[in-house]
């Protein structure tokens, strides 16, 4: 998962992403891959507890160096499709796990990646507001997003389309999951 | 990141923890604090000096000889054909002075007394108040005339006494009586003046009512400041010819004087600036421990932040700017401390501090230095925080 988010390196293979080798790239240039074109969803949503809601959703966009007035747009955006209009101003702490796991998706959103990598989204919500981030996820997937989400949990795994089963580093299946 | 953000995110986490912020700051704060009150008193004890030799008189050398005997070969007629023959200087007056009982009615008090020529009012840079200057058919015929001083005049004759009422009245110096024919201009408020105080009579009745032989000091003054030199070369040539021994007399140039005192001063100020400047250092290395504290506690944010995209630049800008807020901040407390502190002493000491805006900008230059250097280093720390150990950091 860290090597595919370009948050690490492999220490040996190669990964090869849109034609590029991520092993040979530096700190800055894994950064920029990152920013342009991945988004996430951890398992802890790692907001920023400092930043409100809007702040945190417009980060990567600070980082693409989108001008302001485009920034504000595009994270109200995001924050519409996973239905947290009019919680802009509030703080992560303020917010329930469901909510902040919604934060962190339209913080994912925001960017218009090429892909989203969620790490056990709902693996820190209960089963209810779970199944709700789950759905959310689902829509954007039939949205046309690309979305690759790990997870330990069978019921979950069973509602992808393609799905790849990795036991102790290796792929041991790998199956298309339509209709 | 845009700088304006940056900024606020400082002064955030700045607000967040303000004690911790206000200790961090307190190095800066007495540093700058320190240099502002150093400079600006430093400023108001050159002004007070500079003062002190205006009241004297500008353009002023005295040349004064230490044996009484061996002066009897400086005559009026020999000084007065050196002033002529060297047109850097341009007028001179003996001095002949001593402290005398001066007697008015009931009042009596103890004042300087001078006896000079006429020219000493114009040499000293004095103006008259009222009355007539001490003329030469004075210095030639030993009129027991005196011009007073304007303290020396409330003194005498009380405190509203106006100008015109002293003029015509009668004092007694040493028991003998002399008329009042002028009164000077107020040079300075402040009591601890003696350039109020003195009573001036002719020359030749001084040498005479004090039994002085020989006149020992002299007055000069020259035409510029260019001129100072020679006029105190031509003086000391002179002297020398007469004494053949350098020891034996001494040559004050206000001016050189002035000068000296003033390089003085600004050494010490140099040094107890240089003092101040350690201060800074320390405080410049509490921003850096704390800025090293702030990037532990937020190694889980400077994950994020990379994994949402912002690579080292980014994370190093945003740290160097919370330092230099930090510093920036304490530079400018210090300034209104330093400014304040200069106020009270500069009023308690009865100096001219002044606080100049050189040392201000030196100082908010000095602060916002002292934020880039240290905070760099904690910041280059956090900028290359490898993203996956940050994440996973509790």
């Amino acid at each position: 998962m860290n090597i595919i988010g370009c948050l690490d390196i492999p220490s040996s293979g190669n990964y090869i992403l849109d034609g590029i080798d991520v092993g040979t790239l530096s700190d800055d240039e894994l950064s920029y891959i990152r920013n342009y074109k991945l988004g996430f969803i951890f398992q802890q949503y790692n907001l920023i507890q400092k930043l409100n809601v809007i702040s945190n959703v417009e980060l990567p966009l600070i980082y693409k160096k989108v001008p302001k007035e485009e920034r504000i747009l595009r994270a109200k955006e995001a924050l519409l499709k996973v239905g947290l209009e009019g919680m802009e101003k509030r703080y992560p702490q303020q917010l329930s796990g469901g909510q902040q796991q919604r934060v962190s998706i339209a913080r994912a959103l925001a960017t218009k990646p090429s892909v989203i990598l969620a790490d056990e989204p709902t693996g820190a919500l209960d089963s209810h507001t779970g199944i709700e981030v789950l759905e959310l996820i689902k829509e954007l997937n039939e949205e046309g997003n690309t979305i690759i989400l790990v997870t330990h949990d069978n019921s979950i795994a069973a509602q992808a389309k393609r799905i790849i089963r990795i036991s102790d580093g290796k792929i041991i299946e790998d199956k298309n999951n339509e209709g | 990141m845009e700088f304006k953000q940056a900024f606020m995110l400082a002064l955030k986490s700045i607000l967040a923890n303000k004690m911790r912020a206000l200790l961090t700051m307190l190095g800066i704060i007495i540093g700058v604090a320190a240099v502002i009150l150093i400079v600006g008193l430093g400023n108001g004890v050159t002004n007070k000096v500079e003062d002190t030799f205006k009241e004297m008189g500008s353009n002023i050398i005295v040349a004064s000889a230490y044996m009484q005997n061996s002066s009897k070969h400086l005559t009026l007629e020999k000084i007065e054909e050196m002033v002529n023959e060297d047109e850097n200087i341009t007028e001179f007056s003996p001095y002949v002075a001593a402290n005398k009982k001066i007697k008015y009615e009931k009042t009596e008090k103890t004042l300087p007394v001078d006896g000079v020529t006429s020219q000493y009012v114009s040499v000293r840079s004095k103006k008259l108040e009222a009355g007539r200057n001490i003329e030469y058919i004075d210095e030639t015929r030993n009129q027991k005339v005196c011009v007073l001083g304007y303290h020396a005049m409330t003194d005498m004759f009380g405190k509203d006494t106006l100008p015109n009422e002293a003029i015509g009245e009668y004092i007694k110096i040493d028991g003998t009586k002399f008329r009042v024919v002028g009164i000077l201009k107020e040079i300075s408020k402040s009591k601890f003046s003696d350039e109020d105080n003195m009573i001036l009579i002719p020359y030749t009745v001084a040498q005479k009512e004090f039994n002085i032989k020989y006149i020992t000091t002299w007055y000069f003054t020259y035409l510029d400041k260019e001129s100072a030199k020679t006029a105190t070369d031509v003086i000391d040539k002179f002297f020398y010819n007469i004494f053949k021994d350098a020891d034996d007399y001494i040559i004050i140039d206000a001016q050189s004087i002035m000068d000296n005192m003033n390089d003085t001063i600004n050494t010490i100020k140099m040094v107890l600036v240089a003092i101040a400047g350690i201060s800074l250092l320390v405080g410049g290395i509490g921003i850096m421990n704390i800025m090293l504290v702030s990037v532990t506690e937020r190694t889980r944010e400077i994950g994020i932040r990379k994994a949402i995209g912002a690579n080292k630049k980014d994370i190093l800008r945003q740290f160097v700017i919370e330092a230099i807020t930090t510093s920036a901040i304490g530079g400018f407390l210090g300034i209104l401390l330093g400014t304040f502190l200069v106020t009270i002493v500069s009023s308690a000491f009865e100096i001219r501090g002044d606080v100049s805006l050189d040392s201000i900008i030196i100082a908010s230059g000095i602060s916002v230095f002292i934020g880039i250097i240290f905070g760099y280093l904690p910041a280059n720390k956090a900028a290359n925080l490898h993203p996956i150990d940050a994440l996973r950091y509790e």
